[in-house]
């Protein structure tokens, strides 16, 4: 009886490893996931097998992914407006208050080893979501201003909640696309 | 489509070699096993059998499976771009 | 808002720090047992279930813990690595002497310290290969 609860919670775990999005989390199942199989070592009797499965899954592989994951180096972030054709540099970068949320997400970026990467375009943002290069998307129309990152990428969530502690007086909204594989790339932001 | 063919053929070869698990005549004789249970501890001085086994019957495995560990380090460090081999 | 805002943000980096700081005294505790729990592995593998890879396992845990807290990056990686071939070669003479040169025959109480030696070389070798291997993969490529 235990044996089939812990085959299945296995098998459970596993599925969940391949079809979570965040990575963090997927690497946490997968930890799980290995805990459980060196306890069904055990259950059957190979103690052996089963220290060294509880060290190499679930603590040395965990720690491989996760601090691989941290060494995700360049962030590409692309800034559209298609409000104008043209886009000045010093428009974003000085004085005003929207450039200032492009710092910020530089600063953020820094304190997080990462090389933020700015690009701006006059592109329409299905363009530049269907050519997939980028990270983050901050498309701006009028006062509204959208960032759009993928699921998958862990640093959108703590980026979400730096900009709720800090521009709330700013219309910003922070949007998903992808995820698992499953859904592709198919989002595209309504256009207003 | 491909996934369909792809996951059609994994479970074609998983009944496979379920099948192949289950009709196959092949075993090691028990002779050899149950020397290795009644014989260790007076031929190799060890309590564990493992230990026995992996440290006297069968050294050749250990030696080189710490091979292959040197080896895939050689080889990390000198394909590596942040410049192992000085 | 503009000190509300800065306000927050040092909370943020307060919080970040604290655990940060939290994770690091508790590793700092929990040294000691990992690394007697390691050795006790490898020592009585030749009795009791474990051996040299599993305790080499746990010692490279704890080789990998402590540059993941300190944030040093002081890993002699070169003399790591000769060290381990070092051990490689002792690991080829030691059971070439003992098993295959028939020396386990003649010399029958020398049997348990060969187990436990060979037990330490094997552990040691594992723990500097796996340290050398994650070390190398998560904190220098990407670079």
């Amino acid at each position: 009886m235990v044996e089939f609860l812990l085959l299945g919670s296995m098998l459970v775990l596993a599925l969940l490893a391949l079809y979570t999005g965040p990575l963090r989390i997927a690497v946490i199942y997968f930890s799980v996931f290995s805990l459980i199989c060196s306890f069904l070592y055990l259950y059957y009797q190979a103690p052996d097998v089963a220290i060294a499965e509880a060290v190499m899954g679930s603590g040395l592989i965990t720690l491989l992914y996760l601090t691989a994951l941290k060494r995700y180096r360049v962030y590409s972030v692309c800034y559209t407006n298609t409000d104008f054709p043209t886009v000045s540099d010093r428009e974003i970068i000085e004085g005003t208050r929207k450039g200032e949320l492009v710092r910020e997400i530089e600063d953020f970026c820094f304190a997080r080893e990462l090389e933020p990467q700015l690009v701006f375009t006059p592109q329409p943002v299905s363009e530049v979501l269907q050519s997939g290069r980028h990270d983050l998307i901050i498309h701006q129309t009028g006062d509204k201003i959208t960032i759009i990152g993928n699921r998958e990428n862990y640093v959108i969530d703590e980026l979400e909640m730096l900009l709720v502690l800090r521009y709330q007086d700013l219309k910003v909204l922070v949007e998903r696309y992808g995820g698992s594989s499953e859904y592709g790339d198919d989002y595209l932001p309504e256009e207003d | 489509m491909r996934t369909v063919i792809v996951s059609i053929f994994v479970a074609f070869l998983f009944a496979g070699v379920v099948f192949l698990y289950t009709v196959h005549g092949d075993t090691t004789g028990v002779d050899i096993a149950s020397y290795y249970i009644y014989n260790f501890a007076a031929d190799t001085g060890a309590g564990n059998a493992v230990a026995a086994i992996y440290l006297n019957y069968r050294m050749y495995d250990t030696i080189f499976e710490a091979l292959i560990l040197l080896v895939s380090i050689i080889a990390m460090l000198h394909f590596f771009r942040a410049g192992g081999s000085k | 808002m503009n000190t509300d805002s800065s306000e927050t943000t040092k909370l943020a980096t307060l919080e970040q720090t604290a655990s940060e700081e939290l994770i690091s005294v508790m590793t700092g505790l929990l040294y000691p047992f990992i690394a007697v729990f390691g050795i006790y592995i490898i020592y009585n593998g030749h009795d009791t279930p474990g051996g040299g890879f599993q305790g080499g396992a746990i010692m490279a845990a704890l080789f990998l813990a402590r540059f993941i807290v300190a944030h040093e990056n002081d890993l002699e990686v070169h003399f790591v690595h000769n060290l381990e071939k070092f051990l490689f070669a002792l690991l080829l003479i030691v059971p070439g002497i003992f098993i295959f040169a028939g020396l386990q025959m003649q010399f029958p109480e020398l049997k348990i310290p060969y187990l436990i030696f060979m037990n330490f070389l094997i552990g040691m070798k594992v723990a500097l290969g796996l340290t050398i291997v994650v070390y190398r993969f998560g904190f220098f490529e990407g670079r």
